[in-house]
Parts: structure tokens; sequence; C-alpha cells
């Protein structure tokens, strides 16, 4: 019972723990203690079960407010602006120029949507018309003309329909 | 690739807010781990973690880049952690531990190794008993819940936790065995597994 309660506790040392006087004495111990040889096993079999579980509890937990919650005790003092404007998005971007990127990063999308706009109508309108039913395109061979209310004129090349868009509808 | 903690650190602290979010980011789970192994409650460890991080930020200046980061945070952490227990503890009667100290030499030894047997990773008790070691380090004095935490989940070395504890080596080696044994006394009952009576008492004869 005295050498277990000497050298049990030793039986989780790491590498390089215990002295080395300590570390023969335990291996002497340990060579003819059963006891102490199954206390070594337990601790075996249980050794990670302590931090897999704190971890996972972690992990269970939605930790998506943690850093907005910390932050927000912080001194705002503390923060230098960006300049860039970036991780502040309360902040007025000076100038005209630097209203318009403002501007423009906020409208990325409708600006994307607007530049695409043209083409996005050329295309419906190409839909539109492979559907239609070529004999009621009347003009001449090889170049049928479509009058719509917008007045749109087709050209029916080789390459496919080609569409020229006439302003005052009165065509070209 | 991943910005390094130190240099986080120092964007940290010549005021980019990102970086330090960044730091929070990355350590908040442990953290958060390590606080809820000593104070047990959930929400008081979320509270704890966001302490720690505040307190961090207090100290950016004084952290010196020859330690790691994330040492010193979760050195942090555990301070909180504990301060946070004692504050508790003044209104409430200390935790007690129900197993005996005559437990420590009751002839247990070696079941739970039997039980969970030679490749323990993938046996349905130790899963079982893996969800319930929460609750068994909860029933732990904190004495024996923070030395736990401190060498299982931050890995701390013998001498360092007898620098972080303020206690002699020796102390710190008998602690943690205690600490250990009525863990594995909780798990065993938890398992249904009982030590046979009177086997130690033959052994040590």
């Amino acid at each position: 019972m005295t050498d277990c309660a000497t050298y049990a506790p030793m039986l989780t040392a790491r590498a390089g723990e215990l002295t080395r006087e300590e570390e023969s004495r335990l291996h002497a111990h340990l060579a003819g203690c059963g006891a102490c040889q199954a206390r070594l096993a337990d601790e075996r079999a249980v050794d990670g079960m302590l931090a897999d579980a704190l971890s996972r509890a972690a992990a269970r937990r939605d930790f998506s407010e943690f850093s907005t919650q910390v932050m927000a005790r912080l001194p705002a003092s503390a923060w230098k602006p960006d300049p860039a404007d970036r991780g502040d998005p309360g902040a007025e971007p000076s100038g005209p120029l630097g209203r318009l990127r403002a501007w423009a990063r906020h409208h990325k999308l409708a600006a994307a949507l607007a530049a695409l706009a043209p083409a996005a109508a050329a295309v419906a309108l190409f839909l539109w018309l492979e559907r239609a039913d070529p004999s009621a395109l009347g003009g001449m061979p090889g170049v049928e003309v479509s009058s719509e209310t917008l007045a749109p004129i087709v050209l029916d090349t080789s390459d496919g329909p080609m569409i020229l868009f006439d302003g005052d509808g009165e065509g070209t | 690739m991943e910005v390094d903690d130190l240099e986080l650190v120092d964007r940290a602290r010549a005021g980019d807010a990102g970086a330090f979010g960044t730091l929070v980011v990355r350590y908040q789970r442990k953290v958060y781990a390590v606080a809820l192994g000593i104070v047990k409650d959930p929400d008081l460890a979320w509270d704890v973690a966001q302490d720690a991080f505040v307190r961090v930020h207090q100290n950016l200046a004084t952290f010196r880049s020859d330690s790691s980061f994330s040492t010193w945070v979760l050195r942090i952490a555990t301070h909180i952690s504990i301060d946070a227990v004692r504050k508790e503890r003044r209104s409430l009667k200390d935790d007690v531990a129900d197993v005996a100290e005559s437990a420590l030499f009751d002839g247990a030894e070696g079941i739970l190794s039997t039980a969970l047997g030679t490749n323990p990773q993938e046996t349905a008790l130790r899963r079982e008993l893996t969800d319930r070691i929460t609750d068994a380090l909860a029933q732990l004095p904190e004495a024996h819940r923070t030395i736990l935490v401190l060498r299982e989940v931050e890995g701390l070395s013998y001498e360092e936790l007898a620098e972080r504890l303020g206690i002699p080596k020796g102390t710190v080696m008998s602690r943690l065995f205690h600490a250990r044994k009525k863990m594995q006394a909780l798990l065993l009952r938890y398992a249904g597994l009982t030590p046979r009576p009177g086997r130690a008492a033959a052994e040590d004869a």
C-alpha cells in the first residue's frame, strides 16, 4: 500500500517529467505490482476522454455571436479606422471618388444586372424570333424584316438572325 | 494561408480590430472548453470565456512574444474561471466529492481498462462514458476539476502546473492522482461496474 501510494501518482507522468531516479524506481515497482499495472491500463483506457468531452461540448455550442459580443465590449477607441472602409460599414466615405466607390460596392449586383440588360433583351428577342413563324415575317429573301412595337430590324444571316435596333421605328 | 498568432497580436496592438476578431474566433472554443471544465455551468463558462478575451485585449501590451498566445489566453481563462468558482462558492455550499478517499485503493484497478477493451476508441462504452465524463467532472471539488482540465485540456506539464497552481510538484502528482481516481470511480459507477470488495485488502497485505 505505501509503495503504491508513492508510485501510483507517477504513472501518468509524461516523458521528462520524472527525475531519472523516480523513473527507475517506478519501473522497478511496476515490474512487481499487478495493481499498479492495472492502474496504468485504466489511465491509458480513459486517456483523452475528458479533453474529447469538453471539446465536443464546445463544438455543440453555437459560437456565431461570440466574437461580436466580445468586440462590442471593447472600447471603440482601441481600433484604428480602416482606410479601405472594410469592417466598418457605418463609416462615410470621403470625396466624390470615395462615394462612387462606396456606391459601386453597395450596388455591385445592380450594376452587373444593368450592364447585362441589353444583352438579356437581345437574347429574349432572339428566342422570341426563333419560336415565331418565319412566314409571318415578310420581306426579301435572305433578309427578313420583323416589325414590332420597338421596331427592331432583324437580318436573317447565315450566322443566324442579327438584330438591329431602329430608334424611330421606321427601319433602315 | 493562416496568419500566425503573433502577427495577429501585433496587428491587434496597432489597432486592427479584424486581427483581434480572428484571434477570438481561433481560440473561443478552446477557451470555452477550459472554462466549462472548471466552472461547470455552460452559461457561466460563456461569460468567463468572454471576460477572458476582454482581459486579453486589455493586456495585449504586456504580452511577450516569447511565449505562445494560446498558452497566455488559456492562462487568463483559467484564472478567471477559478475566480468565478470561488465567487460562486461564497454563497453556495462547497461542492462535495462523494467519492471517499478510501476508494482510492479499493481494488477497482483494471476494471475500466478491461471493460473498455484494447481498442478504446471504438467501444460503445467509451462513447457512453465520454458523454458522462463532464457530469463526473462536475462532481469533483474545484481544485480537482481545475488540475484535471489544466492537465488534460491545456496539456500543462507537472512543472507548469506547480507554477500555475503555486504548489510543489509532489502535490501536483498526488492531487492529479486523487482527481483521476475519483473520476474513474464515478465512471465505474456510471458504467454499472463495481469493484470487487476485499481484493485490495488481500493484495496489500
